[in-house]
């Protein structure tokens, strides 16, 4: 076994109470290598074709990728995976803070969790030793009274615990998985699945160091993130995310009023709510995740609501989704919502864009006070904004209830038209970038595996990085990725062969979208994309479904899939050694024209980005 | 003339904390970058009194003036 790994694979079987040990070989760890092609492997391997994602027989995975845990900044990554209870097809989220890393210091490179157990519980991982305990104590509970309570059980103030929230508990369609009591695998609802099976928690606690072939690579970054700290990482060292809405409200596409509006009108009112206030106001520190020395986590604390520095502080998709999206600019109120999705578990971006959806319709007299249950919901409230938080992670009937499906399932409930307000692609409601004015959202938004994912995981240099566990904040080269990896292995990989690899996670991710009936239909914009932004420089512009289309059939050309169904080609699979995972579509499978485009270089959308 | 300035994201860095500047007449937006030592290809959004403008928009007295580096989605410049 390379190092970097531990050639050990937890099973976890709920229902039977049962968990066991995988081991195996190289050739799996070169060919997968971690984060989401292990994700998409055991999706494709164990999950039947066309279940419930709340199904037992759903599978939740966390998994490490080669570099996680090792000591260098932005290893503190790891990737959390289940069929998506939003988007019905691949859900994957990554995470940063400790957790990750904790797991691999206890020996894993994975976890896959299959089963529902009978009663809650939680998983307890000391070392090499494993224990489904009884959680009931624990449902129910507020994220720091579960990370207190499992800490105290084990008199470890140490251990690290990812959970699944009430929301979780709660079935929430957007919850997320929380470690460190501020770290979410926040998109596409995972931490739902994750309830859905009756585990409240993962607690880990590691002490082993994990072995590096050769240290040089690690010593050599780190100390060149720690020398260029200005020149490289200036924004996220001293501000973190959320330093530039300025930016986006000065150029006409800031996320106003359910991406219908592109301004406030006001840049200083922008400037209130943003990253370099919050550092002059409520920011105590900033923090890092494991073995990071840009340390670009703001943490914020506001005595008179009970705003504590272990929650964090809100981040650019926080701000957008529940700021500026809802016009709301009372930073104290923003700085609380922010903690009480992370005590309850809710993914900010889904929650924002769901509740701007229902304000959007509850303005045009499509959603009623029927069905808000009295609600008046109105942009620029606050308060508002946070008692929606607990009635949505309560599930509390009826407005709770409904949005607690997400826009897109709220909207086919509702009906009345409101579907087209719904800002979504493949159910994941878009993030707080605008495609209409990003090139790289846009030519990202439609392709991704996950729906509205805006980190960049449909193009290499997000999906590398996602894959070895590397956060993508980091402003590393594909060269120093590469040298960290073989540092890390023992491994002489190039970035041609990492590149091909994202394409080799991506086709899978795609077979298993392709297998549960998500497809070319789905790889679109929904409607308010394709209106113009009604405020400011981008007014006039209009983003047509025929650009949209073209650059879509071109990724599919990139990655050696059919052009027009976005279907991998016979040789794709011939060359990846996917066919095992493709029965299912045998007979719709067709030849190319020979070439494999993704191992060219230069070769268009996929491509890696600079930025 | 005087004028405002504010940066946000990396540009910030060039700025030091400075509020104002005192320029001659005639001064444009690349002429702020050029007293601040930033690079002209540099890639930023500026505004003046909130306005998006270009390089080569002229400033007069009492203007403020934006200096952004644009956000990546969930990478480099966030």
């Amino acid at each position: 076994m390379p190092s970097g790994y531990w050639g050990k694979i937890l099973h976890v079987d709920l229902t039977e109470g049962k968990t066991w040990v995988e081991e195996p070989d190289e050739a799996f760890y070169r060919k997968n290598m971690g984060g989401r092609a292990f994700i998409a492997h055991y999706l494709l391997s164990e999950v039947p074709a066309g279940i419930d994602a709340f199904d037992p027989a759903n599978r939740l995975i966390f998994a490490a990728g080669p570099i996680t845990g090792t000591p260098v900044p932005g290893a503190g990554r790891h990737s959390v995976g289940a069929k998506s209870p939003l988007n019905n097809g691949f859900g994957e989220s990554e995470s940063g803070g400790f957790w990750g890393a904790e797991l691999k210091k206890a020996g894993w490179d994975a976890i896959v969790i299959s089963g529902k157990a009978s009663r809650p519980t939680y998983l307890w991982i000391n070392d090499q030793t494993v224990e489904l305990r009884d959680g009931s104590h624990l449902w129910g509970r507020l994220t720091d009274e579960v990370e207190e309570r499992i800490r105290e059980d084990h008199g470890d103030k140490w251990i690290r615990v990812a959970q699944c929230g009430i929301a979780g508990e709660n079935l929430v369609r957007f919850a997320c998985v929380v470690n460190d009591l501020n770290e979410v695998a926040g998109r596409t609802g995972l931490g739902a699945v994750m309830g859905s099976k009756n585990l409240k928690a993962i607690a880990v606690r590691g002490k082993r160091m994990v072995p590096l072939a050769d240290n040089t690579a690690h010593k050599e970054t780190a100390k060149w993130v720690s020398s260029t700290m200005d020149e490289n990482h200036y924004n996220f060292h001293y501000f973190g995310t959320g330093a530039a809405m300025t930016g986006k409200e000065i150029e006409g596409h800031l996320i106003v009023h359910n991406f219908r509006d592109g301004q406030w009108g006001d840049v200083e009112r922008v400037h209130k709510v943003d990253a370099k206030t919050i550092a002059e106001t409520y920011r105590v520190k900033m923090d890092g995740c494991y073995a990071c020395s840009v340390r670009c986590k703001k943490r914020v604390k506001i005595d008179s609501v009970g705003v504590r520095p272990e929650f964090g502080g809100p981040e650019y998709e926080t701000l957008g989704a529940i700021a500026t999206n809802l016009e709301v600019d009372d930073l104290v109120q923003i700085c609380k919502a922010n903690q009480w999705l992370n005590l309850t578990g809710m993914d900010a971006i889904s929650f924002g864009a769901t509740l701007a959806w229902a304000t959007e319709c509850y303005e045009l007299g499509l959603l009623t006070n029927e069905d808000t249950g009295g609600v008046e919901l109105k942009w620029g409230d606050g308060q508002l904004l946070n008692e929606m938080v607990m009635k949505v992670a309560r599930r509390e009937k009826p407005l709770g209830d409904l949005l607690a499906e997400g826009s897109l399932r709220a909207a086919r409930k509702i009906g009345r038209g409101t579907e087209q307000y719904s800002v979504h692609i493949k159910g994941v409601e878009i993030a707080m970038h605008d495609p209409r004015a990003m090139d790289r959202m846009r030519t990202n938004y439609p392709v991704t595996p996950t729906g509205g994912d805006h980190t960049g995981a449909a193009h290499h240099r997000t999906s590398n990085r996602n894959t070895v566990g590397v956060c993508q904040f980091l402003q590393y080269s594909e060269e120093q990725i590469v040298a960290l990896l073989n540092g890390a292995t023992g491994w002489d990989t190039t970035v041609a062969e990492i590149e091909e690899q994202s394409s080799r996670g991506l086709t899978m991710a795609r077979l298993f979208n392709l297998r549960e009936g998500i497809g070319r239909k789905d790889d679109v914009f929904p409607q308010r994309i394709h209106e113009p932004i009604r405020k400011g420089p981008l007014s006039n512009h209009v983003l047509t479904r025929e650009q949209v289309a073209q650059e879509t059939e071109e990724y599919y050309r990139f990655h050696g899939w059919d052009r027009q169904e976005g279907i991998p080609l016979a040789e794709t699979l011939d060359h990846h050694g996917l066919w095992d995972y493709a029965g299912f579509i045998r007979d719709r499978v067709r030849r190319g024209a020979g070439e494999l485009p993704f191992a060219k270089a230069g070769a268009g959308v996929g491509e890696r980005v600079e930025e | 003339m005087k004028i405002a300035i504010s940066a946000f994201g990396d540009v910030d860095r060039h700025v030091k904390g400075r509020r104002e500047l005192e320029l001659a007449d005639g001064a444009t937006v690349s002429t702020v970058l050029a007293e601040l030592g930033i690079s002209p290809t540099a890639q930023l959004t500026v505004g003046i009194n909130g306005q998006l403008v270009a390089l080569d928009s002229p400033l007069r007295d009492g203007d403020k003036v934006m200096l952004v580096t644009p956000m990546e989605g969930g990478s480099a410049h966030a």
